[in-house]
């Protein structure tokens, strides 16, 4: 049986170096490779269940910071999604996987270890290149943060993330073709579930969570 | 010449006199005025002076000529001196007696010691020793002129006459009855009497013009006029000394000295010069005028007494020259003109004479002893008293007179003029050093006053009255001749064998020098009264009182008391007009009014005093006072205490005031209580630039503020805050305000209430203390400006560095994140050239070339990651998280970590446990840890390498030591420089100079100090300074845990599968994830096994046993547990009616068979839920 993993990374280079890591270490692995955010929603919006793993670059072109995770999370909350990253700060691990990911991978992992690391992934384990002393550990808060992202249902969480991005309720409205009512509906819920009183507060609660992260430019 | 022409004559003359001074008062009571000042004023003023030229000079001083030639001289010269050159101390003399209202000599040489009754009566009594003789020439003159004109050849033999026919007592009688009439008309001794000084006037013009007249005709008519009589004595040797002058005989000296003080003190010269004064004018003319007078006199003397000796001989008494020689020439006209002439110099000193006598007598003998007697009882003072004073005087006209006849009688009539006149002047000359010295020597004393004067006029009687009575009492001859007891320099005339001078030096120098002398040591020893030392003060300063500012607050008597006491002195019209004119003034000046009832001030006490002095004499009216008060809860003494301390109170309030007011830098401006100006300085007039005829005593506050308005003083709001600031009632005192001037000078103004009602105000110029305050504040203003500016400076310049090094971090996180990229990729494909069987196939060179790249591109990642990690802390995106954490964990996990490295180059790794507990970010400080201890590894060639910690005070400090190369001392700061390896160190190994860079920033990030101790191949140790926490066991034992009971994301998960087998590994498999597990066959079991708690999550087969399936039994249970919990729906159905039904209820569903990474995802993000709202989903 195959195992398909997408590998969300904008960077040829690495998707290509990628494709042929896996080749060799985990044979039994099939790569599809998307670019964008938007292009991993759309392959796994054609078939949820054939992927078996997402591995989710930060920072790429759509996303910012973890805010893939929280739309991978969301929407398609059976996918396993772990962060493969040339970050690999501590923070940033725990981080990760206070907010839900699957796992960690390092982009430097040597090969071997990146094959054991998918496939403990795969056996339902949460894989950190180092031992957490507790992931739970000072992360109180970005659980607490990453819960109440959490709670959002998809299409929140993608209105959340246009707000992020400065969007007005009419645009937002018309990228999603909904009636910009209904996105005044979802906003208000979306400011009641984060537990914050404006768009402003609820946009500096998400950029929140990409501390110590580089920003895109 | 018969003699009734002669004394038909005589009374006509006397009855133009009286005519005179009857036609002057009459002129005066209609008030004509006499222009005081004016020429004729002047020329009045002079002659009336010309009373000093008595009967003395008219005949005696023509037998003084035949004598001794120009010796009669001196007694001219003196009072011209005093004129020419005293202008000042006459002055001062008329102005001071005219303050303390003088009415004698007597009076006021007393005022001067003290108002002292004794002085008073001393001095009268001297004057009456000194002026009796001197009246009693006059008489004489008249008498033997009267005998020489009607019996030429009888000579003077009246003395034998009965009184009644003696010519020289109708002279005395008629005399009388016109000083009675005109000198003593009113009880105001220190007013003018214009009458009096009128005839006087013309008596001293008809003697000047009867006796040029009558030298001119001898001279002319019988001689050749003067040359011709001089050229005559010339030629006779016994003439011829006559024309010598030997101003060096003591007798010019004396005769000056003597004549000098008797112009002065002689009874009628002080009243004529003094008291009778009208303006300082007069007096300058007369500075000329009266030596020219004295000079027109003076001219014939010499001739005719020349021609008196050439003409009539030795034989006739050389002092009838001027009578005998006209009738020698029998020019009877001629010879009636000259007894005229005696008679009207003799008339116009006795007149005086008796006048002021009486006046001294009267005041200074009579009252006192009055006042002092039962007449004039101390409250019995009921009568007028001003009618018993006139009495008084009148009879002491009489008397005087009288005495002077008897003397006259008693008087050798051979005696000359010239020796009397100067007896008397050596008298009256005993007044000279109390008079002169108190006016200007303020230690000259009461006691030094009397003593002296008692000295010299004793000293006058032993050496002067005495040999002169030798021809009356022959017994006294043996004490002029011998000495008395035959003490040969006790002589009389030869006192301490001073001998050669003639008996009138003779008697001057020892009389005046002794007293002088006596004078000048008590008043050095004796320690003046302090009445008399105000006196003093007021007599040498010549400061008499003008209108005193400020008052003591005394009062002890009603106004009408006082005006009663004055009426009854003065009298009650003259009383009345005085109160009158003082209450008046009084209203008009300054000070609180005094009603007639009200209680009287030392002012008016001071005035009523002042207005008795003019009546009785100033001594006899501090007396008067003092009794008046007296009674009022006063003894006499306290009242006379009281006079004199008002009196220094006065002078010495207003002096020592005008002094400090003066001398203080504020203005200051007093108002009494209807807010009038009492007092100011002048420094208040400068500040408020006040024109010095504006302000004035009494000047009501409004006028003054309104002239400050028309002229701009004051701002609108200083204007209305004056105003409101005046409703007194409602005023805080002191009231302090500041004003602006126009001129821009700031006055700051301070009222406060006076004791006495009234306020002060007192002003300070404090623009100086405004401008620097306004400089202050400009100074503060611009420094707070600049200290803005600058802020603002050095935020936009921190703004720019921190925007400059964010830019820069960005940048190098940016670089290092997209070169990563690639370095990882590359090292991806090598990677996949190693481990793959490509591998295999690779040749061995090639196989060492993959290894090589392959630790070349880890070695570049690692720098990469390195310099990301401290573009992550130097952006602040590295947050520390500090909680209590055991040091052991980290430290033994650090140990595990590192012991491989450590064994893989021979080192010996140690770690010492603690068992202390930490507050710090425990994943940061493990990279601290974690970068000292590979330094410490890679730059040890050999050796250990020891992590432990060691305790100071509430920090822990874990150190790393080696026994490593070692850092010198001078370059331990630039190891924390990014990029720094020392060279020694460089040889070592593969570092990139990151370590501890990185160290340095996170221990800054987390706030423990670093701590490096080491020596050039010793060894290095480098610590960290943890704060120690409160071990969780030893501090609370029951406290919670730091984290959660549960473990994180525990959650309580329903597994609902009727195949027993999945049931079991799901179990396994979700408890190995920290889940607890409740596994039910059916819908019934779950119920049971759940025993009424509600999970977090369900995951439910869709195939159950039985007709339902899994989303029907979820219905059901959610419905049930009242909440959608969240549900999993697994199935090996692939429909996508059953995904639709799953997904309208909000399930997600997992195909089976079941992958763990999704069922792991799945309930990760239950959990998170969870813990994003924990009220919900919890357990009940």
């Amino acid at each position: 049986m195959t195992t398909r993993i997408l590998v969300g990374d904008d960077h040829p280079m690495v998707q290509s170096a990628l494709r042929t890591a896996f080749a060799v270490a985990l044979p039994e692995a099939e790569i599809i490779a998307c670019r964008t955010l938007d292009e991993v929603l759309a392959t796994l919006a054609r078939d949820a269940a054939a992927i078996d793993l997402v591995l989710l670059d930060l920072n790429m072109p759509g996303a910012q910071g973890f805010s893939g995770l929280f739309l991978l999370l969301a929407q398609f909350p059976t996918i396993p999604a772990a962060i493969i990253s040339a970050q690999e700060d501590a923070a940033t691990i725990r981080r990760a996987i206070a907010y839900g990911a699957s796992g960690f991978l390092p982009k430097s992992l040597s090969l071997p270890a990146m094959a054991d690391a998918v496939r403990s992934i795969l056996a339902g384990e949460i894989w950190t290149p180092t031992e957490l002393a507790d992931p739970a550990d000072g992360a109180r808060e970005d659980r607490a943060i990453a819960g109440r992202l959490a709670s959002l249902s998809p299409q929140q969480m993608r209105i959340l993330m246009m707000i992020v991005g400065g969007k007005l309720n009419k645009q937002i409205a018309g990228e999603l073709g909904i009636a910009e009512q209904t996105v005044k509906v979802h906003v208000s819920t979306i400011l009641r579930k984060l537990e914050v009183r404006s768009r402003t507060q609820a946009a500096v609660l998400v950029q929140a969570t990409y501390g110590g992260l580089p920003e895109r430019s | 010449m018969q003699s009734w022409l002669v004394l038909a004559v005589a009374a006509a003359y006397v009855a133009v006199l009286f005519l005179i001074a009857w036609w002057g008062d009459r002129r005066a009571e209609r008030g004509l005025p006499d222009n005081p000042g004016s020429w004729m004023a002047g020329i009045a003023y002079c002659l009336t002076l010309a009373v000093y030229n008595t009967a003395w000079s008219f005949y005696g001083s023509v037998g003084r000529a035949a004598t001794s030639g120009l010796d009669f001289l001196p007694i001219y010269i003196g009072p011209a001196l005093v004129l020419i050159f005293g202008q000042g101390l006459l002055r001062k003399v008329i102005t001071l007696a005219k303050a303390h209202n003088a009415t004698s000599i007597a009076d006021f040489i007393a005022i001067r010691y003290g108002k002292n009754q004794g002085v008073a009566a001393l001095v009268t009594l001297t004057a009456l020793i000194a002026v009796l003789p001197y009246i009693a020439l006059q008489l004489k003159a008249v008498a033997f002129s009267f005998d020489v004109l009607t019996a030429p050849g009888r000579g003077a033999g009246a003395a034998d006459l009965p009184f009644w026919q003696d010519t020289a007592f109708a002279v005395a009688i008629a005399m009388a009855v016109f000083g009675i009439i005109f000198g003593v008309r009113h009880i105001h001794a220190s007013e003018h009497h214009r009458g009096l000084m009128l005839a006087i006037a013309f008596e001293s013009l008809v003697k000047l013009a009867a006796f040029s007249a009558v030298g001119a005709y001898i001279v002319f008519g019988l001689f050749d006029g003067i040359g011709d009589l001089l050229a005559r004595a010339r030629a006779d040797a016994a003439l011829r000394p006559l024309l010598d002058v030997d101003l060096a005989h003591p007798t010019w000296l004396s005769n000056t000295v003597i004549a000098l003080i008797a112009f002065l003190c002689l009874p009628q010269a002080f009243h004529v010069a003094v008291i009778e004064n009208g303006s300082p004018r007069d007096l300058r003319r007369a500075a000329w005028l009266y030596p020219a007078y004295l000079l027109l006199l003076s001219l014939f003397m010499v001739p005719i007494a020349i021609a008196g000796l050439i003409t009539l001989g030795p034989s006739v008494n050389p002092d009838t020259f001027i009578l005998t020689l006209p009738l020698a020439g029998q020019a009877l006209d001629i010879g009636l003109l000259a007894f005229i002439g005696g008679l009207s110099a003799a008339t116009g000193m006795v007149i005086v004479a008796a006048v002021a006598s009486s006046t001294m007598l009267c005041n200074d003998v009579v009252m006192p002893l009055l006042l002092r007697s039962r007449f004039l009882g101390r409250h019995r003072m009921t009568r007028d008293v001003g009618a018993a004073l006139i009495a008084i005087r009148r009879i002491c006209v009489v008397l005087v007179l009288m005495l002077a006849y008897a003397m006259h009688h008693v008087v050798d009539q051979r005696y000359p003029l010239t020796v009397i006149g100067l007896l008397s002047f050596v008298a009256i000359a005993q007044l000279g050093p109390a008079f002169l010295g108190g006016l200007y020597w303020r230690r000259a004393s009461r006691a030094g006053a009397i003593i002296g004067i008692a000295a010299g006029i004793i000293l006058w009687v032993y050496t002067l009255l005495i040999p002169s009575i030798t021809p009356l009492l022959p017994m006294t001859a043996g004490l002029i001749n011998q000495g008395p007891w035959g003490i040969a320099w006790l002589r009389p005339q030869a006192l301490f064998g001073l001998e050669g001078l003639d008996p009138i030096s003779h008697a001057t120098f020892w009389s005046l020098g002794a007293n002088g002398l006596m004078f000048v040591l008590v008043s050095l020893l004796h320690r003046p009264r302090l009445a008399e030392r105000l006196q003093a003060e007021a007599f040498v300063a010549a400061a008499p009182g003008q209108a005193a500012p400020l008052r003591v607050g005394r009062a002890v008597v009603r106004l009408e008391d006082l005006r009663g006491l004055a009426a009854r002195f003065v009298g009650a019209q003259r009383g009345a007009s005085a109160f009158e004119r003082y209450l008046a003034a009084r209203r008009d000046r300054d000070g609180p009014a005094i009603g007639p009832a009200g209680l009287v001030d030392a002012d008016a006490i001071r005035f009523t005093e002042n207005l008795l002095a003019g009546a009785i004499g100033a001594p006899s009216a501090r007396v008067v006072i003092a009794a008046a008060l007296e009674g009022h809860s006063l003894s006499r003494g306290a009242a006379m205490a009281m006079l004199d301390e008002a009196s220094e109170a006065l002078h010495f309030n207003r002096k020592l005031l005008e002094g400090a007011l003066e001398s203080v830098p504020q203005g200051i401006c007093v108002f009494d209580a209807e807010l009038r100006v009492t007092a100011w300085n002048g420094r208040f007039l400068d500040l408020l630039d006040l024109p010095r005829d504006v302000v004035r005593v009494g000047l009501p506050l409004a006028e003054l503020i309104a002239f400050n308005q028309r002229r701009g003083e004051y701002g609108a709001g200083d204007f209305a805050s004056l105003l409101t600031n005046r409703d007194i009632a409602n005023q805080t005192w002191p009231y302090a305000y500041e004003r602006r001037r126009p001129d821009g000078t700031v006055l700051e103004t301070v009222y406060d209430r006076m004791p006495e009602g009234g306020f002060i105000s007192t002003y300070t110029d404090v623009t100086e203390r405004h401008r620097a305050a306004e400089a202050l504040r400009l100074t503060n203003e611009s420094l707070e400006q600049r200290v803005r500016e600058r802020t603002e400076a050095l935020e936009r310049a921190k703004a720019e560095a921190e925007h400059a090094n964010a830019g820069k971090t960005r940048f190098l996180a940016a670089a290092s994140h997209d070169l990563m990229q690639p370095l990882n990729a590359a090292r991806l494909f090598l990677s996949a050239l190693q481990e793959g069987e490509g591998e295999a196939r690779l040749p061995d060179g090639a196989r060492l070339l993959v290894g090589n790249a392959s630790a070349a591109l880890r070695s570049t990642e690692h720098l990469l990651g390195t310099l990301l990690d401290i573009s992550s802390l130097d952006g602040g995106r590295v947050r520390a998280e500090p909680v209590d954490v055991p040091v052991s964990g980290l430290l033994s996990q650090l140990g595990l970590e590192f012991s491989a490295l450590a064994q893989a180059r021979h080192l010996i790794l140690r770690v010492m446990p603690c068992g202390l507990h930490v507050h710090t970010d425990p994943n940061l400080l493990r990279r601290v840890l974690q970068n000292l201890l590979s330094n410490a590894i890679r730059y040890t060639p050999q050796g250990r390498v020891v992590l432990g910690c060691r305790r100071r005070g509430s920090m822990l400090r874990i150190e790393v030591r080696d026994t490593g190369i070692g850092i010198p001392e001078d370059r331990q700061a630039e190891i924390f420089e990014e990029f720094r390896r020392l060279d020694h160190a460089a040889a070592l190994g593969e570092g990139h100079g990151l370590g501890l860079a990185i160290v340095e920033r996170i221990a800054r990030r987390l706030g423990h100090p670093i701590h490096i101790r080491s020596a050039p191949g010793r060894g290095t140790c480098i610590g960290i300074s943890v704060p120690i926490a409160p071990s969780p066991a030893l501090a609370s034992p029951a406290a919670p845990p730091a984290r959660d009971a549960a473990p994180a994301g525990s959650l309580l998960v329903l597994c609902l599968d009727n195949d027993d087998a999945i049931l079991r590994g799901m179990a396994a498999l979700l408890e190995g994830w920290q889940h607890r597990v409740v596994p039910a066959g059916d819908e019934a079991a779950a119920l049971r096994l759940l025993a009424g708690r509600i999970p977090d999550v369900a995951l439910i087969d869709y195939h159950l046993d039985g007709q339902d399936n899994g989303l029907e039994v979820l219905d059901r249970l959610r419905l049930r547990w009242g909440r959608p919990v969240q549900a999993l729906l697994i199935t090996a159905d692939r429909s996508d009616t059953t995904l639709a039904e799953a997904r309208a209820r909000g399930c997600e569903v997992l195909l089976k068979p079941v992958k763990p990474a999704s069922l792991r995802r799945f309930l990760t993000r239950a959990a998170l839920q969870r813990a994003g709202h924990p009220d919900q989903g919890t357990p009940p």
